[in-house]
């Protein structure tokens, strides 16, 4: 291969997408932390069980899942009718807005000050914790991540470990600045001053807010998944727990639920099962020695409903385990923030164009070079790489293709049209490239500020190799 | 049986060392291919970009060019992919392709080669092709076709779930992301102590050989059908 070399050229007008990527891989402290938690993460998944035992587990999960899709309408209603039978509030919310309305309204009329929250995908979405700053009502993560990162003042960097990004240095003057006086970074004095501010929080608060891993349609039950214990406190010890939960998170039976959990576990952190798995079935009732006076469950659909019936529908199989974030090639040089998105990695750039809109989000599908990892790591089976195929074809039937990408393919579609006009095309590409001109148009540029540009050939067909049908 | 050899546009314009590997190997396996005229490029910058309507007719064009053969083999994991999974569903009434085989697919399930003597000395990385392996799901082919190499050692990345970082558009799309990618994938030549990364895409191979030559880093790199040559299989 003969490559010729090429002095950089400047190449701006960048997008948020690209100026965010590029913030993110210029980091590099973020992404030496990045890499050495995922390989944690991939060795503890990837030696927990048997391949067999794996894939049986997964068939298993995906049925379980196909079968709560197939029939969300059903499963929703049921479960709000089982829920609503057993003393708990349930509201629907068709989008971010009224979902918010609905969480600050319980919290207005309750002359709630101050809102213990654990970690949730679904109140990220909606931007709830904004909305409470907006209300003056203090709200505090305890996830220990969410913690830090809310100190932090960002949000969660993974769907499962959301300050995946921070070392533990990092995490230490978080802390440190918090507490008025220096910390050591070990995990243990780390932990205990967390453990110690969040007591307080737990006993304090006037209203417990917690998403939901799962909701069960045949009980009425919302499942808290956690490794920490610090849902089960949101959940118990305020006087009031809501939880925010997106519809897709049904599932028919209490035996669906079990054959899913296990995957989550296995698939997000490599264990057999996670530390707490708390069921929220009704509130205090009498005699009983804790749990909340009121219980509210927030259903949101935000764009989910839209997505049943059409060839994504599969998307909403995802349990929110990680996976596709931890073997994403891309995801171990940004981390979740370059998305511009809650949800971020694989997952992100399908489901967040799916619930927006692609008109909203037609880039974060192009964040990606269709490698299929993501598809192999996913316990559910998603093909997540094919959605991405699919989501670009939608973003350039929505007039939102990639920038200059239909001017180069237009060019090539052309050039290449054909066998005398490749021959020509690739004849001009080999002049051009033995002695570069000092103007690169973009695509090449780009190639170029990073990269050597490569020789390119004259076609060089044999004689015989031209036989004419 | 008569064969067509599919250079593809990459292949062919950037590497074309290995269409020539690839055309020797054959015949000295006694499969004499013909490169039909009207082939050029199969569609997939277009179709994996999402301009689909720009990729049928060079998709088109190539169909109708490959048809009347019995097979269809191509030194490309990812133009292999898009053959087969690409152009029925842009195609969807046709023309048809014949059966499409990778080179190293083809030496594997169609002539049957296991394990081929030969000799070449190096230590490899081996460059899985992400098309390959999962869009098609076929990932032992290539290790088959190099164990039995005398003075050869492959080894398989560290890392498997990690992509070189090429992507087609992505890498001019996010060149500092993608430049990364690589990064690692050179400090995995590193890790294992490989002198040569091997691997079935000759676009995977030149964003790796580009961005290496940019850092003046050491490494080589190699297409399967050029290993395969120059360590005298099917002699």
């Amino acid at each position: 291969m003969t490559l010729a070399h090429q002095g950089v050229q400047d190449v701006s007008d960048v997008s948020p997408l690209e100026a965010a990527v590029q913030a993110a891989v210029a980091d590099t402290r973020q992404r030496a932390a990045i890499a050495r938690a995922l390989d944690e993460v991939l060795a503890a998944t990837r030696c927990a069980v048997d391949d067999e035992t794996r894939a049986r587990w997964r068939a298993e999960a995906r049925a379980a899942r196909l079968e709560a899709i197939r029939h969300i309408g059903d499963l929703v209603a049921a479960f709000a009718a089982h829920a609503e039978a057993n003393g708990v509030h349930v509201h629907a919310a068709k989008d971010a807005a009224e979902a918010r309305a609905i969480v600050l309204g319980i919290a207005r009329r309750r002359g709630a000050h101050l809102v213990a929250k654990s970690k949730s995908m679904a109140t990220e979405e909606i931007r709830l914790n904004d909305a409470f700053a907006e209300a003056g009502i203090q709200v505090v993560e305890t996830d220990l991540g969410e913690y830090v990162v809310q100190l932090a003042g960002e949000a969660p960097a993974h769907i499962v470990s959301p300050c995946i990004h921070k070392d533990r240095p990092a995490i230490a003057e978080l802390f440190s600045r918090e507490a008025g006086e220096p910390l050591a970074s070990d995990t243990a004095t780390l932990a205990s001053f967390a453990r110690r501010h969040l007591r307080d929080v737990f006993r304090r608060a006037d209203m417990g807010v917690t998403g939901g891993n799962f909701l069960v349609a045949e009980s009425g039950t919302v499942v808290l998944v956690s490794n920490e214990g610090n849902a089960r406190m949101v959940s118990t010890i305020p006087p009031c727990h809501v939880a925010v939960v997106g519809i897709d998170k049904v599932v028919a039976t209490w035996r669906d639920l079990g054959r899913i959990l296990r995957v989550l576990a296995l698939h997000s952190t490599g264990q057999k099962t996670t530390v707490y798995v708390s069921l929220v079935n009704r509130p205090r009732g009498r005699g009983d020695a804790d749990g909340p006076e009121e219980v509210h469950v927030v259903l949101l659909d935000n764009g989910r409903s839209r997505i049943v019936g059409t060839p994504y529908e599969e998307v909403l199989l995802c349990i929110r385990c990680g996976a596709c974030l931890d073997v994403c090639p891309v995801f171990r040089q940004t981390a979740g923030h370059a998305y511009l998105s809650p949800y971020s990695g694989p997952i992100g750039a399908v489901f967040t164009p799916l619930i927006a809109g692609i008109r909203q989000r037609p880039d974060l599908p192009f964040l990606s070079t269709l490698c299929g990892a993501c598809y192999e790591a996913c316990p559910v089976g998603i093909r997540l790489h094919e959605h991405l195929l699919r989501l670009r074809r939608d973003a350039v039937q929505a007039g939102r293709a990639w920038p200059g990408d239909r001017t180069l393919l237009r060019l090539l579609r052309f050039a290449f049209g054909g066998p005398h006009r490749y021959r020509l095309a690739a004849r001009a590409l080999s002049r051009l490239t033995a002695r570069l001109p000092r103007w690169l148009p973009p695509p090449v540029a780009a190639w170029a500020q990073v990269r050597s540009l490569p020789r390119a050939h004259a076609v060089a067909r044999g004689e015989g190799d031209d036989p004419r049908p | 049986m008569r064969v067509a050899l599919f250079p593809t546009c990459v292949v062919e314009l950037t590497a074309p060392g290995a269409l020539a590997a690839a055309r020797r190997v054959l015949a000295r396996l006694g499969v004499a291919v013909d490169i039909p005229a009207g082939v050029v490029c199969c569609g997939q910058p277009a179709f994996n970009s999402g301009h689909w309507d720009l990729a049928r007719p060079l998709a088109r064009d190539l169909a109708r060019a490959l048809g009347g053969y019995d097979a269809v083999v191509l030194p490309s994991g990812s133009c292999a992919t898009m053959c087969r999974t690409g152009l029925p569903e842009l195609l969807p009434s046709g023309p048809a392709l014949p059966p499409v085989y990778e080179f190293s697919e083809f030496l594997t399930d169609v002539l049957h080669l296991e394990r081929p003597a030969g000799r070449y000395e190096a230590r490899g990385l081996w460059l899985p092709s992400c098309h390959l392996a999962r869009w098609l799901g076929r990932r032992d082919g290539a290790a088959r076709l190099l164990a039995g190499i005398d003075g050869l050692v492959m080894h398989e990345p560290p890392h498997p779930n990690l992509c070189c970082g090429f992507g087609g558009t992505f890498a001019v799309h996010f060149p500092e992301l993608s430049a990364a990618m690589a990064d690692e994938k050179l400090r995995e030549a590193e890790e294992v102590g490989a002198d040569v990364i091997v691997g079935s895409d000759a676009s995977c191979l030149v964003h790796l050989a580009t961005r290496a030559a940019f850092r003046e880093h050491p490494i080589a790199v190699l297409h399967i059908a050029e290993l395969l040559d120059r360590a005298g299989v099917g002699a």
